[in-house]
């Protein structure tokens, strides 16, 4: 295969190889290339199919803007779909694969779409798969799903870290190139913070891609000269390989770094790639713009190239893509790869501007140069099969002409890159003067210089780049005296777009990437789809991973054209984040497998670990849920031994989750009267109270106890789930509420351990291990009793408070001092035959007990569902008593709380079952209410359940039904309606 | 049969890895023993509570989220008329003292047991910081004394910008709830870890 290598440095180190594999085949590139620069250095031009006909392509463009050149990277885990190869550093071992081909690149079963291409266009979809109805979803849905998609992903767990990070700067420079540059150099001279995001490797845009001279210096250099002084800047970040891919509300802004992208897998603690989020107070929009292609017949068939796109493989990769390079230009631009061609030896068999003048410097440069110039004409069609052999060029007088070529460098002018002016909502304005959308409307303290903002001379760049760059460094406090513009010479930036070639013969393509053709914009404007958005979704136009970037203004220009409207008129759509793809890995950060999310651990987590404990996760604490003795594999029997324990004698538990509020204040009791349903304020020093607080609407919000220390000082404990909410809630009712009232309020839920002790031996226990520091007899500390105390020299509190229904304290120790607790009490109630134990079986007995926990407070249950009705008190205002007089609130009808146990004992039953009436079938008309919560219960030998019942305590006796059709358990089950309060109804125990 | 509680005083982070990734980018060392008390001013007390800690303690406390130290003391202002204060191994005792001192100006919690606290030092701890907190730990944007309530990896924490020193270079405490030191360890060492972080326990 002929080396496309030309002679030169370029941009890459020739002095040194780099080997890499495409499709298994090894070749060598130099650092510094892309995998695409590589492969056209190695004349390998088809790189992969296309997504709908398998059409062979090949590299169309030099930047991220790239349709065609999709590859599969690196193998096993890393494989990595869609990549484009344009964009892709060279690096040694790489290993790329063409996609969308089988059984290969070069002979594809899949081609045979193109054959059936009049069926499959614009609409086909729509048009087709509408009849039989139930064909839907089991014949076309899955036909249509694994024809879809375009490359595979690996299906392992990526092997790779991502992380996030967060910037702040006074400028954000968007764009490398020289407007980017001179911007940066204005802002960081001045002193201001500032960061520039190029998303390339290598530092100067366009500079790199043609020859100009700034300053008496080459562009190339100029670049690195202004690149190095920027470096060397102390507030000013340099970050290439970073592309800005959204703007966000507050001046913020989403970057992607690709840290180690190009490394064959990335260092020790190294992120694959880095997601940032940059706040920036001024934004330079300095994208540069991308050039548009022209619709003419094979215009897909790899050879054909954009012009920009020519130069910046021959200038700063040194490399032709053929030996013989035909053009097609609209526009001055497109003269330029001319002219590098064949100052770089390369033949450029024919020049086609459609224009039918133009300027007399290209024309004498031309014929200097002894180029074939046709003016006045266009490419009609390409000839070749895997790649262009040849154009069909017809001249101003309509002769058809064959051209021998193996490439053609299309040139239809520039297009500003928009979409980061858009991410907002700004619409772009046309320009007649570059035939393209310019950015209007700009975001909040952004402003776009350079070709982003259709200036496309490079002394304009540099002026509005470095002007920008001032102005933005000036409003944040950093003046500076302005500069001259470097020196640079005129060049000549005119064009005139030409939307369509007329009397091509081929398919001609719109949007190479997803395959739609002239035709299919035809149908489109003919059926009436004639808005950018509706062009948009009938035809898949700019769908694709480049999201219409090149494609989308010939799309929406042709049915203006075929409307009788002009582009302006047609109007174009919102480009929306991400600007190019993020992988969804740099999104989820460092937060996934089992650091999804924090987890919180008990002060007692190390002890219950020691203890051969096992644990769930249950929102964000991990927590014992059992302490299973060697041998007991069943989990039933170490509940039942735990739960007996306790009810028999003692256990402990951490209770240390529960959300602890510190409420003080000289209005702390009215503050907390308007807070719960239930009268607080009479609440004696020295006691605690079961407390219930409604949401604003009437449902019940949160339960737990309050214990009052001193007049002005309460201790609210809340469910473990709300912790947060809870006080959320309290810091809204005291700062927005009630601001006169005089309330402080702190979370100690992380200062204090506590552990319930429970059973009827948990007195002897306390004595055993309080001593002389509390007297903890009936008389001193009755039921719902508290005390703040001294224990070993710190502070410690005592709540007699109850959730098993037993005999029951919980003991508050400062946190630190949590695992000595727990240690001292097992010790203390060895004697006693104490045993921890976990959340199984505390929801065992507080389901026993007839405690509402989570299941039931589940954000639609009333006081009165709960059969906490008379706790509302109606001497007093409170948060939701209002609305908890709705009448839909108070109907008698309302699914309330009950308890349930199956008939025959020996069957278990399951949360989540519908209650029905016996013999009722099983529809929504006649659910009379659920299951929430189910056990099975040591002492009553069988398994009981809470739930809903309409009617609810009235029912007290009836058989029903329980319907449970989905957990796989029984569908049916005959229940009866019981007490909800399965143990110890009259709470003799809690009091004795 | 008494046993001591307090028997075994244990770090927040043991059994966690002392080192991750080579170098010593990041250094942290474990704050232990701090006395930690929340002092919210009760309504129209705010003066009377900050001249009464000034008196006391000879540092002021501020308006705003700054931090202010003098010797083992430190009071950092958190919201609007409450402040963190700080004190060197003065135990839960510190707590009740601001009570006797503040009497009933003010509002005490202590919370010295809440918090576990990592200093924060290193030539790399700033672009640590970077990936933990979303706010700006610029030298110019937050500075010697600064304080900020901020979420670290979805965590709540707290961040206080101390001195530089020749020797450490900036140095930051980070504050955490006690429950997620694992979670809160694991952040700071993940981020820390391509620079090179160890830890110490003072």
């Amino acid at each position: 295969m002929t080396s496309n290598r030309l002679d030169g440095e370029g941009a890459i180190r020739r002095d040194r190889a780099v080997s890499f594999t495409f499709d298994g085949k090894r070749y060598n590139g130099h650092p510094g290339d892309t995998l695409a620069s590589a492969l056209l250095a190695a004349g390998v031009r088809l790189v992969g199919r296309s997504f709908k006909y398998h059409r062979p392509r090949g590299i169309l463009t030099a930047g991220s803007e790239e349709p065609n050149a999709l590859v599969e990277l690196r193998t096993g885990a890393r494989r990595e779909p869609n990549t484009r190869a344009t964009v892709v550093e060279l690096f040694d071992g790489l290993e790329a694969r063409s996609q969308n081909c089988w059984p290969s690149l070069g002979f594809d079963v899949g081609a045979v779409n193109s054959l059936l291409s009049p069926v499959f266009v614009a609409g086909f979809y729509y048009k087709t798969f509408m009849w039989p109805a139930a064909f839907w979803e089991r014949v076309y849905e899955p036909a249509i799903r694994r024809a879809a998609g375009l490359g595979r992903a690996s299906i392992d767990a990526d092997p790779d870290r991502y992380e996030k990070a967060h910037a702040f700067c006074d400028v954000l420079v968007v764009g490398g190139g020289p407007a980017g540059l001179a911007a940066a150099l204005a802002a960081g001279r001045a002193g201001a913070r500032v960061i520039l995001c190029e998303e390339d490797f290598l530092l100067g845009g366009r500079l790199n891609g043609d020859r100009h001279d700034i300053d008496g210096k080459e562009g190339a250099l100029w670049a690195r000269q202004v690149a190095d002084e920027l470096a060397s800047l102390p507030e000013v970040r340099l970050m290439t390989r970073t592309t800005v891919f959204g703007v966000y509300d507050g001046n913020t802004f989403g970057a992607l770094e690709r840290v180690a992208d190009h490394l064959r897998e990335p260092g020790d603690h190294q992120p694959r790639q880095r997601m940032w989020k940059i706040v920036a107070r001024r934004t330079v929009l300095a994208a540069g713009a991308l050039e548009r292609p022209i619709v003419f017949g094979g215009n897909d068939r790899p050879g054909v190239m954009l012009a920009s796109a020519v130069r910046t493989y021959v200038n700063r990769f040194r490399v032709t893509p053929a030996q013989r390079t035909a053009v097609f230009t609209t526009c001055d631009d497109g003269w330029k790869t001319a002219f590098d061609l064949c100052d770089a030896h390369v033949e450029v068999p024919v020049v086609v501007d459609a224009r039918r003048e133009i300027s007399a410097a290209l024309e004498n440069r031309a014929s200097r140069l002894g180029l074939r110039v046709m003016l006045g004409a266009q490419v009609l069609d390409t000839r070749g099969r895997k790649g262009v052999a040849g154009i069909d060029v017809r001249d101003e007088r309509g002769r058809t002409i064959r051209i021998a070529t193996d490439a053609i460098a299309v040139a239809g002018g520039w297009n500003p890159n928009v979409a980061l002016s858009t991410h907002l909502g700004g619409r772009p304005r046309w320009s007649d003067a570059i035939g393209a959308y310019v950015p209007a409307d700009l975001p909040h303290r952004m402003v776009a210089v350079g070709a982003a903002a259709g200036d496309l001379s490079l002394a304009g760049a540099l002026h509005t780049g470095a002007e920008a760059g001032r102005d933005a460094a000036k409003t944040a406090g950093f003046d500076a005296p302005p500069e001259g513009p470097p020196c640079v010479a005129d060049e000549l930036v005119g064009g005139k777009p030409l939307w369509l070639v007329d009397g091509f013969r081929r398919k001609a393509f719109v949007d190479p990437q997803h395959d739609v053709t002239t035709d299919d914009i035809a149908i489109a404007a003919r059926e009436g789809f004639h808005s950018a958005e509706l062009l948009k979704r009938y035809t898949t136009l700019g769908m694709g991973t480049d999201q219409g970037k090149i494609s989308a203004l010939n799309g929406q220009a042709l049915v203006a054209t075929l409307t009788g409207r002009t582009p302006a008129d047609m109007g174009t759509i919102a480009s929306r984040p991400p600007y190019t793809p993020v992988a969804i890995g740099a999104l989820a950060g460092t937060h996934r497998g089992s650091h999804f999310r924090p987890l919180r651990l008990t002060p007692s987590h190390r002890w219950a670990e020691s203890r051969g404990a096992t644990f769930v996760d249950l929102g964000e604490w991990r927590r014992a849920k059992a302490f299973p003795l060697e041998g007991e594999r069943d989990w039933k029997r170490t509940l039942v031994r735990e739960v007996l324990s306790v009810r028999n004698g003692v256990g402990v538990c951490d209770v240390s989750t529960l959300g602890k509020i510190d409420v003080q204040g000289t209005d702390a009791a009215a503050f907390l009267d308007r807070i719960y349903a239930n009268a607080i304020a009479s609440l004696p020093v020295g006691k605690s109270r079961y407390g219930i607080m409604l949401r604003e609407d009437g449902i019940v919000f949160d339960d737990g106890t309050v214990a009052r220390f001193a007049h002005s000082h309460f201790v609210c404990s809340t469910t473990t789930a709300h912790a947060s909410r809870v006080l959320q809630h309290l810091e809204h009712a005291r700062q927005v509420l009630w601001p006169d009232l005089d309330v402080q309020l702190a979370s100690v839920s992380e200062q204090w351990a506590q552990f319930a002790v429970a059973g009827p031996r948990a007195r002897a226990l306390l004595e055993r291990l309080l001593g002389d520091s509390l007297d903890v007899s009936n008389a001193a500390l009755p039921y719902l009793a508290c005390a703040e105390f001294h224990w070993q020299g710190r502070p410690a509190r005592l709540f007699r408070i109850s959730f098993s229904g037993e005999l029951a304290y919980e003991l508050a120790v400062p946190a630190r001092s949590g695992d000595g607790a727990v240690r001292a009490i097992m010790a203390a109630g060895e004697p006693l035959g104490v045993v921890p134990y976990g959340m199984e079986a505390l929801g065992t007995m507080r389901i026993e007990k007839g405690h509402v926990a989570g299941a039931e407070l589940n954000g639609t249950t009333t006081a009165q569902d709960l059969g906490l009705g008379r706790m509302m008190s109606t001497q007093k205002d409170y948060i939701g008593r209002v609305l908890a007089g709705r009448p839909g609130l108070t109907a008698p009808d309302r699914p309330a709380l009950i308890g349930v146990k199956p008939s025959r004992p020996e069957v278990r039953l399951r949360a989540g079952a519908h209650f029905l009436r016996l013999g009722a079938q099983p529809s929504l008309a006649n659910d009379e209410g659920f299951i929430s919560s189910a056990t099975f219960s040591p002492i009553a030998g069988h398994w009981i359940g809470l739930g809903f019942l309409s009617g609810g305590r009235g029912r007290i006796g009836e058989r029903i039904r329980a319907h449970d059709p989905l957990s796989g358990g029984d569908v049916d089950l005959e229940v009866e309606v019981t007490n909800p309060v399965f143990y110890d109804p009259d709470g003799k125990r809690l009091r004795s | 049969m008494h046993v001591d509680p307090m028997g075994v005083a244990t770090s927040a982070f043991g059994g966690l890895p002392t080192a991750i990734g080579s170098g010593r980018g990041v250094i942290a060392t474990e704050r232990q023993g701090l006395a930690i008390a929340r002092i919210a001013a009760r309504q129209g007390y705010a003066a009377e509570v900050m001249e009464l800690l000034q008196a006391k303690f000879g540092v002021e406390p501020r308006v705003g989220p700054r931090c202010g130290s003098l010797d083992d003391i430190a009071i950092a202002g958190i919201s609007p008329n409450t402040w963190i204060a700080t004190r060197e191994s003065a135990g839960n005792a510190f707590a009740a003292s601001l009570h006797s001192l503040l009497g009933n100006c003010a509002s005490i919690a202590d919370l010295s047991d809440a918090y576990v606290i990592l200093r924060l030092a290193g030539p790399r701890v700033r672009e640590t910081l970077a990936k933990l907190v979303p706010i700006d730990i610029h030298p110019r944007s937050f500075q010697v004394g600064g304080v900020a309530q901020t979420a670290c990896g979805y965590m709540s924490v707290m961040l206080w910008r101390l001195e530089d020193t020749a020797e450490r270079g900036p140095t930051f405490d980070i504050w955490g709830g006690r429950s997620l030191a694992v979670s809160l360890h694991q952040a700071i060492g993940e981020a820390a870890a391509e620079f090179g972080f160890v830890r110490y326990t003072a």
